[in-house]
């Protein structure tokens, strides 16, 4: 009981931490809901322009997406182990934290990379900028790049949010000690799988649409 | 506690005497206190927008537009509309009421994630003042809908500030409906099944689930007309491959069920509020229950409704509207089981009691003009008049900011330990309904004749029913400043209030008025129904009523 402080609601940690976890499990049930909108323009985008999206998504590179994809998996293994140990009061769960952490800037890095090889070869049509596309329905390609950044950078944003999380959480690690400290741990793992499987979502949708 | 300095009887031990200064308010996880500073940032967001109503219908008085330009007038009506929906209605009963109400109805001691409550609060003062600076600097002309293309190429006020601080404050609803959700599951008292719960807690369920589901596609939209502002990342410029209906489907899609999200608590306080006045069980309780989820489940479905003229498929339309109709089935559900509980009560007639009927009365109207506009062939004569004007008024103004006061009337003793003037309270709610009826009935006629909507002047015929309408509107606006007085003086000069000042059930009376910090001196349990209550007039000899005492017999 001495976990118990007077702003909390319940009688135990564990207790409250059932709820958190629940808070957050509703809590991606509503981003599940932010990126289905996202996705429903992603689908009127192809309905509508077949050719210009299958063409526009041949720029991509699908090997850069598939390693990235990899690293997202691989960094959704090291905090579901975290977790692991965390649940067992193991307080080298933050050494699988900050190997979460580099694989998600890794992550970044690589998406970084992508955007400013698009930027360069002229394939983002926004801000101004000339869209240097020359297959067939260009309309339909610029569409298709505008809603590959929308998407991307929204799921980016996502990762950074993460990031931060997790960065408070290894900024704090010195002060968590008993079961319920860790709780934390487990809520920002689940947030962290659900970005990724955003990611495993969108990699086919935007990289390996088949050629038109 | 030692806290010898207060010497007022009612304050003694009760979260209001717990600790002063502006740091025990703004920083308190209390979600009384939390309440508090909702129910102070909603009044002001009220009366802003109040006031720019007023101009509005100062303007419509005459026929020619002299008072204000029809710009200006295109900003009054697309701001009135931004605020009194995500600054007011939205948040209005969940975030003061719900707040305050909820653990104490369900006999906790705080909502399950108390600094997430108060997170939500900051969130939605960063968004909402974002948004009024937008106000300041020159204002919005796109309506409150920002319809596109207009909203992401033509118009050059101030949206994509406006839209962010809309978008801003989405989340601080999402953050509410998640405390709500996990509240509700988890920290019900001993023996409070889901079927003794009191309908209000029902309501609040429905809405947060709304809240949760709904909001986030706002967002997604409103941050794509940021985009295509500002980034020229266009998804709804059809020169760009895009398509404007598209932003239709994705706001609808939110602010249908919004619109639920601004109706269901009003439900959940009439149905509080009704079985204590007439000392009857609610009638049918499981079915107004399940008919708030009804609603909730159902609300998803009709987003459709709102474009039978925009040029969505015909079939779509059918279906849209078929869904529409079937919408109204749940919520006429609860309207007969509310005048079914006053049948055979002992009727008294109270301030909360007098606005739960004019709720009653103004949403039944209000709700069944919504199916002469869910009826595909009447929309294309009504679309965009005034009739649509009066329907939405009816359900969101005379339902509930009626039930926003009536619930403000009711659980005033306990939220400040005050008794309000009886006598001010009625003189309000009736000077309400009156002023109310006399506002927006003359907007259906008006509608009827070929009224448009978002006009500054109009041909001499309409105004008749145009200066009516404007003198409603200056009763109203009294009605409405009223309580902000005589409330606001019950503060100090109010008689203070027994725990259970109207005799009602529910674990909320069952804490002392105002309630202590940890709102319970003892962690209760729960025996029985809710609205237990006993009429002291029963007439045995009668089958129907014999039916209705069964009720709380009934096993959850």
């Amino acid at each position: 009981m001495s976990d118990t402080s007077r702003d909390s609601a319940f009688n135990t940690g564990t207790e409250e931490g059932i709820a958190t976890a629940f808070g957050m499990w509703i809590f991606l049930a509503s981003e599940a809901m932010m990126f289905a909108g996202l996705l429903l323009v992603y689908t009127f985008g192809r309905l509508d322009h077949a050719t210009g999206f299958a063409n526009a998504s041949s720029h991509l590179d699908w090997r850069l997406g598939a390693l990235n994809t990899a690293i997202l998996i691989c960094s959704s293994l090291a905090i579901a182990r975290a977790e692991a140990r965390a649940d067992r009061a193991d307080r080298r769960a933050g050494v699988l934290l900050a190997v979460t952490c580099l694989l998600g800037v890794l992550f970044l890095g690589i998406k970084g990379y992508e955007w400013a090889m698009e930027l360069r070869e002229g394939l983002a049509p926004f801000a101004g900028l000339a869209f240097a596309y020359d297959g067939p329905d260009a309309d339909g390609a610029a569409f298709f790049f505008r809603c590959y950044f929308i998407l991307t950078g929204l799921h980016a944003a996502h990762m950074l949010g993460g990031l931060a999380c997790i960065g408070w959480l290894l900024a704090t690690w010195r002060h968590r000690r008993g079961r319920a400290d860790f709780h934390a741990v487990r809520d920002l793992a689940l947030y962290w799988h659900f970005v990724d499987i955003v990611w495993i979502f969108l990699y086919p949708l935007l990289y390996l649409i088949a050629p038109a | 506690m030692t806290d010898a300095v207060t010497g007022k009887a009612p304050d003694t031990g009760s979260y209001l005497g717990e600790k002063h200064g502006p740091r025990a308010w703004l920083l308190s996880f209390d979600h009384k206190r939390i309440a508090w500073l909702y129910l102070l940032a909603l009044t002001a967001f009220f009366f802003i927008g109040g006031a720019m109503a007023v101009m509005m219908r100062l303007e419509l008085a005459t026929a020619e537009g002299d008072l204000v330009s029809d710009d200006t007038y295109n900003r009054l009506f697309s701001i009135h509309g931004i605020i009194m929906i995500w600054f007011f209605l939205v948040p209005s009963i969940p975030a003061t009421l719900g707040n305050f109400l909820l653990p104490l109805m369900i006999g906790a001691r705080d909502l399950a994630l108390p600094r997430l409550n108060l997170a939500s609060w900051y969130v939605f003062m960063g968004g909402s003042l974002f948004t009024l600076f937008a106000v300041l600097m020159g204002g919005v002309d796109t309506g409150w809908t920002f319809y596109t293309p207009y909203s992401s190429i033509y118009s050059n006020s101030y949206v994509s500030a406006a839209a962010f601080g809309v978008f801003i404050v989405g989340f601080s609803s999402i953050m509410t409906g998640i405390n709500f959700i996990v509240t509700i599951h988890r920290l019900r008292a001993t023996g409070l099944t889901w079927f003794r719960l009191p309908i209000f807690v029902w309501t609040m369920y429905a809405t947060a689930l709304v809240m949760v589901l709904a909001t986030p596609v706002l967002a997604a939209s409103l941050i794509l007309i940021v985009a295509e502002r500002v980034l020229g990342l266009g998804v709804f410029d059809p020169a760009l491959g895009g398509d404007p209906l598209l932003f239709q489907h994705l706001f609808w899609f939110y602010s249908h069920p919004a619109v639920y999200i601004m109706i269901l608590p009003g439900m959940g306080v009439v149905s509080e509020i009704l079985p204590c006045f007439s000392r009857q069980p609610l009638f049918g309780y499981k079915a107004v229950a399940l008919s708030s989820m009804a609603i909730a489940v159902f609300g998803f479905l009709v987003w459709g409704h709102h474009m039978f003229v925009s040029g969505q498929s015909a079939y779509a339309g059918i279906l849209f509207s078929l869904f529409s109709f079937l919408v109204a089935v749940p919520s006429a559900i609860k309207v007969f089981s509310w005048s079914l509980t006053l049948r055979r009560g002992s009727i008294r007639f109270p301030t909360p009691m007098l606005y739960a009927l004019t709720f009653l009365f103004l949403f039944t109207f209000g709700g069944l003009a919504g199916l002469f506009l869910a009826a595909l062939v009447v929309d294309v004569h009504l679309h965009d008049t005034y009739f649509v004007v009066a329907h939405f008024h009816y359900i969101m103004v005379g339902g509930m900011v009626t039930a926003f006061m009536g619930g403000l009337h009711f659980w005033w003793p306990k939220i400040t330990g005050r008794m309000y003037p009886e006598f001010w309270g009625r003189i309000a709610a009736i000077a309400t309904f009156v002023g109310f009826n006399f506002t927006f009935f003359p907007q259906y006629i008006l509608g009827y004749l070929g009224m448009p909507r978002r006009y500054h002047s109009y041909p001499e015929e309409f105004s008749f029913w145009h200066v009516m309408s404007s003198a409603g509107a200056i009763i109203l606006a009294v009605s409405y400043l009223m309580p902000l007085v005589y409330l606001g003086l019950s503060l100090v000069r109010g008689r203070p209030a027994p725990a259970d000042p109207w005799e009602a059930t529910g674990l909320e009376w069952r804490t002392s008025s105002p309630p202590p910090q940890e709102n319970f001196d003892e962690t209760p349990t729960v025996t029985g129904p809710a609205y237990d209550y006993i009429n002291p007039e029963p007439e045995a000899q009668d089958k129907g009523a014999q039916h209705e005492h069964g009720q709380p017999e009934r096993s959850p």
